[in-house]
């Protein structure tokens, strides 16, 4: 009898102290809520009398940055974020470990609740459109790294306050980019063939999709092929298929990539070794992966493999452009490159401004959420790349978007800033200027 | 039936090759006729296939070494991750080239598993309860360790010797001869046998099953850790990754030890039979992939045929028994068939 009392009496006391706890954090969230409007307000009737403030102005604030991925950029990222922003702008981060799903997700936004975040980014967002709600209801700015598509809807149409818009690569630029090279490198009559990795075009990655897109479009266009179905279908397909075109020129997709498909590397070297295809182009990271098959068919049929990709700023990136194939060329012809700091700078600016109370920053002439857009540079000589190298890397100090940039970014410093004005500032961040201000 | 007869060596020679030959025949007739060339049309397809036959050996002998005796070790992929980031790291930082990298990444992976021998039979912890508590931890060493960057063999210097064909061979030749060695030669062979029939009567006839299975764990280490090295200087890099994402290798490599062991029960020896199961799963692999199935199709044939082969290998002693019912049967008809003759 004395035991289940004594049971009953602590069951009683685990659930009051959870109860509590929770009423605790919703109450403290609910404060930073207010503390976050009062500033706004503060902010917004002050208007253009306001003074310039600084970051110490503020309260430090709290931001939580997921990543769905463990990668070279991760690294330079979190770098660049606590120990090159945080100090400056008085901002703390909080880290996720890898994310791969819902679940993932929100543990992370519900442990940065917490730890009394402010201000969500989120490079993951399959579920923005849940993922918005539940930062509402902590009272949390919420950015994710997506164009504005179908999938993430929702959270732009949504009316959420709290949401702070988007921020991606310009996709058609990529496109452009491939596109530009296969102009400038491919042959007249097309008699090399074009090996196309569409990646995860065919699962909805935007990226991967409007890269095949670009190159499929670029061939058109180039040898005026008339092809047996659209465009857009030909590049989400889900199996390899040859491109049925009028012209008989050989253009092969081939989806997926090695760390989901066990056999894709061997189904590309498959491909390459029927000696079809002089042009390699890969719409997802993957040159590392492809470059030993490629060598090996490179030296068994002596022909040369041209190889365009996407790709980070890495080590990996800088050795391929150092590694000489057979033929004395570089391992990979072209990369389109994003640097790290212009992409984690964007989000940064994006919660800062909402934080900052220039939320209205965020906002298009619409009324609904901004996007802000990225552009990626195309990478085609070693000496670019030597270049490159010394730029966003974790540890260093020459980072392409630094305080000159970001400052011209941030409503605290340009209160009369406009959405517009942010991309151009973006848009204005390019190879020969980040060198003419970085060397 | 006399064993030691040359017509029952050939025999059981045959027995083991048959399946890998038969694979090669039957996708070099698809292959042909879908694509027009064979599974092997270039010196570039032989280097693939050398290389994922001795990835695919290396790890199916080392399941091979613990899943027989009732120990799944889901542990194994984290300890390759293990074995070749630390070890390959160390080899390039002090330029050992290929062969540094090789010997290094096996010393670390047989540590590896050393440590989770150890652990085994001090703690009494299950198996498998163990392999997946070691898997996160290892998975989150290996993860930290050289700012998540794995290990990236792709355009560094000297480590050409793990692409060469005849290196590949030669490691290849190396293991099967070691392998043999101690599967079948050596008392730790002798005594693993006895462990894998009965493991109180061995504990019981003076084995140490302690030492023996410590020697299991350190060797299965030892083998993926090779494994990974060539996977690695194939695909360039090996990325760590978290939540049990090593696990993978250790199912993929399912199917070639269980077919292998089953050659091998024809040689009675099963190093040579997981060999033979290596070649023809990546020559089934290589034949599905000349044929530009998308990769989901390719699986569900691949582990279709494993199902299929299990659940042969589940029931054959029932099919035997059949076989065997209906020869009784047969020859108890003819019997009776004979003796009615002989009383008319």
């Amino acid at each position: 009898m004395k035991k289940r009392i004594l049971a009953l009496a602590l069951i009683a006391a685990m659930g009051f102290s959870l109860v509590a706890c929770g009423k605790r954090n919703t109450g403290d969230n609910n404060t930073a809520v207010e503390t976050g409007k009062e500033t706004t307000e503060t902010e917004q009737t002050s208007g253009t009398d306001k003074q310039q403030k600084t970051p110490q102005d503020f309260k430090t604030f709290k931001i939580g940055v997921c990543e769905p991925q463990a990668i070279d950029e991760v690294v330079i990222r979190r770098d660049y974020y606590e120990n090159y922003l945080a100090k400056k702008y008085n901002v703390e981060f909080i880290f996720s470990e890898q994310v791969k799903d819902t679940d993932d997700e929100l543990s992370f936004i519900e442990n940065c609740a917490d730890l009394g975040a402010d201000a969500i980014i989120s490079y993951r967002s399959e579920d923005a459109n849940q993922m918005v709600q539940v930062c509402q209801e902590y009272g949390m700015a919420y950015v994710i790294n997506n164009q504005r598509s179908a999938i993430v809807e929702e959270a732009f149409t949504g009316g959420y306050e709290n949401f702070s818009g988007s921020f991606a690569a310009d996709q058609p630029y990529v496109g452009s980019l491939f596109k530009q090279w296969l102009t400038n490198n491919a042959s007249d009559d097309g008699s090399e063939g074009f090996l196309i990795t569409s990646s995860l075009a065919y699962k909805g990655n935007t990226q991967h999709s409007e890269c095949t897109e670009a190159v499929l479009s670029a061939l058109q266009e180039k040898y005026g092929l008339t092809y047996e179905d659209t465009i857009k279908n030909l590049a989400v397909v889900s199996a390899p298929i040859e491109v049925a075109n009028d012209k008989n020129i050989k253009i092969y997709i081939y989806p997926g990539v090695s760390s989901q498909n066990e056999g894709w590397l061997a189904g590309v070297s498959t491909a390459l070794q029927t000696g079809n295809y002089g042009v390699f182009i890969q719409s997802g990271q993957s040159f590392t992966e492809t470059a030993v098959v490629v060598d090996e068919v490179e030296k068994a049929f002596k022909k040369d493999i041209k190889v365009a990709s996407v790709a980070p700023i890495s080590n990996s990136l800088l050795n391929a452009f150092n590694t000489k194939d057979s033929f004395g060329n570089t391992s990979v012809n072209m990369a389109s490159v994003k640097s790290t700091s212009l992409v984690s700078s964007m989000a940064f600016v994006k919660v800062y401004n909402a934080l900052t109370g220039y939320s209205n920053l965020n906002v298009q002439s619409s009324g609904e959420p901004s996007e802000l857009l990225f552009k990626m540079w195309a990478i085609e000589n070693p000496e670019q790349m030597d270049t490159l190298s010394n730029w966003d890397v974790a540890g260093g100090n020459k980072w392409i978007v630094d305080y000159n940039v970001i400052d011209q970014a941030l409503g605290i410093y340009q209160p009369d800033l406009t959405y517009e004005a942010i991309q151009s500032v973006y848009d204005n961040v390019s190879y020969d200027e980040a060198k003419s201000r970085l060397e | 039936m006399n064993h030691k007869t040359v017509s029952y060596k050939l025999q059981s020679v045959l027995k083991l090759i048959i399946l890998p030959v038969a694979v090669y025949i039957i996708f070099e007739i698809i292959d042909r006729l879908v694509t027009g060339k064979g599974v092997i049309s270039s010196k570039a397809d032989l280097r693939v296939l050398f290389r994922t036959v001795i990835t695919c050996y290396c790890f199916a002998m080392a399941l091979n070494c613990n899943l027989l005796l009732g120990r799944m070790d889901l542990s194994a992929g984290a300890q390759m991750f293990m074995g070749c980031i630390f070890g390959g790291n160390i080899a390039l930082q002090f330029n050992l080239g290929g062969i540094g990298i090789l010997v290094l990444s096996i010393v670390i992976g047989a540590l590896c598993g050393l440590l989770v021998g150890v652990i085994f039979v001090n703690m009494r912890i299950l198996p498998m309860v163990l392999g997946i508590g070691m898997t996160l931890i290892f998975e989150c060493f290996s993860f930290g360790a050289y700012n998540q960057q794995g290990l990236m063999l792709y355009g560094k210097k000297n480590v050409e010797i793990l692409s060469n064909l005849t290196f590949i061979l030669l490691v290849a030749i190396l293991l099967i001869l070691v392998m043999t060695f101690l599967f079948q030669h050596s008392t730790f062979g002798y005594s693993r046998r006895a462990i894998q029939g009965s493991q109180k009567l061995a504990a019981d006839s003076g084995i140490n099953i302690f030492k023996n299975c410590i020697l299991c764990y350190v060797l299965a280490g030892a083998l993926v850790a090779c494994a990974g090295v060539f996977d690695t200087a194939y695909k360039g890099t090996l990325t760590p990754g978290l939540g049990m994402s090593s696990n993978g290798s250790v199912f993929s490599n399912m199917f070639p030890m269980f077919l292998g062991i089953w050659l091998g029960s024809f040689v009675r020896n099963p190093v040579i039979g997981v060999l033979g199961g290596a070649v023809s799963v990546k020559l089934l692999t290589l034949g599905l992939s000349k044929l530009a199935l998308g990769g989901s199709t390719q699986n569900i044939i691949i582990y279709s045929l494993f199902l299929i082969f299990m659940i042969y290998r589940t029931n054959s002693s029932k099919m035997e028994y059949l076989n065997k019912k209906k020869v009784r049967i047969k020859l108890a008809q003819e019997t009776r068939r004979e003796r009615h003759l002989q009383i008319t």
